[in-house]
């Protein structure tokens, strides 16, 4: 059984009116039909063609990719959602920073403890050879 | 039973040492109380008895036998050193600050001053000043 969604719909080879009206309605239908479903093409293709460019331009500018992915798949800028999306690039960046600072604090301690047991144990064996008899 | 060579002690010592920073404190502590016996001039095995408390979490039984040793060799900067250390997580940071500096200024080029330094660094992580 055939999908519905792939049934033709009304177009040219249907039409068999003779008249310049009926026939400029039949041109004009299928200029409609074939518009919309030339769009519906166009925008799955974009929200896919979004997608792929997102995640990509994600590696090398996080946010970014996702601004203009969601930009290519809407077909098109959506100024309320831009400024969300804007401002979530910008939290995610600062939780990134935040992130990064700790890191560095702990590798400064780390560093600070691998010192003082390094100083430690030598001073312990150096008192221990100094041990007389 | 013959009298224990100093270099076998000194060996002792070490394995002491090693006991100690496995984590196993009871057989650590043994070997470091013999030793402490056939050595009775040396401080170094009662320090590391100390060490070994310190390291268990008894800090304040650290500080009883540092203090303990301390009183009785007090120019020894081994000793001073890990009494200062024990006072450090005792929470008692000027004390300690004070006697690590005590420590620096009198041989500013020994290993014991490197390790007073290397404490004074760590004060913040250790015992933080609220």
């Amino acid at each position: 059984m055939q999908d519905p969604k792939t049934l033709p719909t009304s177009g040219p080879k249907d039409q068999t009116s003779s008249t310049d009206v009926k026939k400029g309605d039949a041109v004009n239908d299928a200029k409609a039909s074939t518009s919309s479903s030339e769009q519906k093409k166009t925008g799955k293709f974009g929200q896919v063609l979004g997608s792929v460019l997102g995640g990509a331009l994600n590696v090398i500018a996080p946010g970014a990719g996702w601004l203009i992915g969601g930009m290519i798949g809407r077909g098109g800028t959506d100024f309320g959602s831009m400024e969300q999306l804007l401002q979530h690039s910008a939290q995610q960046q600062m939780q990134m920073l935040t992130i990064q600072e700790r890191v560095q604090a702990q590798t400064q301690e780390f560093t600070t403890i691998t010192n003082i047991l390094k100083a430690r144990h030598d001073a312990e064996m150096a008192a221990i050879n100094n041990i007389r008899s | 039973m013959d009298a224990m060579d100093v270099d076998d002690l000194k060996v002792f010592l070490e394995a002491g040492v090693l006991l100690r920073e496995l984590g196993r404190y009871d057989d650590a502590e043994t070997v470091l109380r013999g030793v402490s016996e056939l050595l009775p001039d040396s401080e170094v095995p009662r320090v590391l008895l100390g060490t070994v408390e310190l390291q268990r979490g008894r800090f304040s039984e650290a500080q009883r036998l540092q203090e303990e040793t301390l009183s009785r060799y007090p120019n020894s900067l081994y000793a001073q050193l890990h009494h200062a250390e024990v006072l450090l997580f005792q929470k008692k940071r000027s004390e300690a600050q004070t006697e690590l500096k005590a420590i620096i200024s009198s041989d500013p080029d020994s290993l014991h001053s490197q390790t007073a330094r290397m404490l004074l660094l760590a004060s913040d992580m250790i015992c933080p000043d609220y």
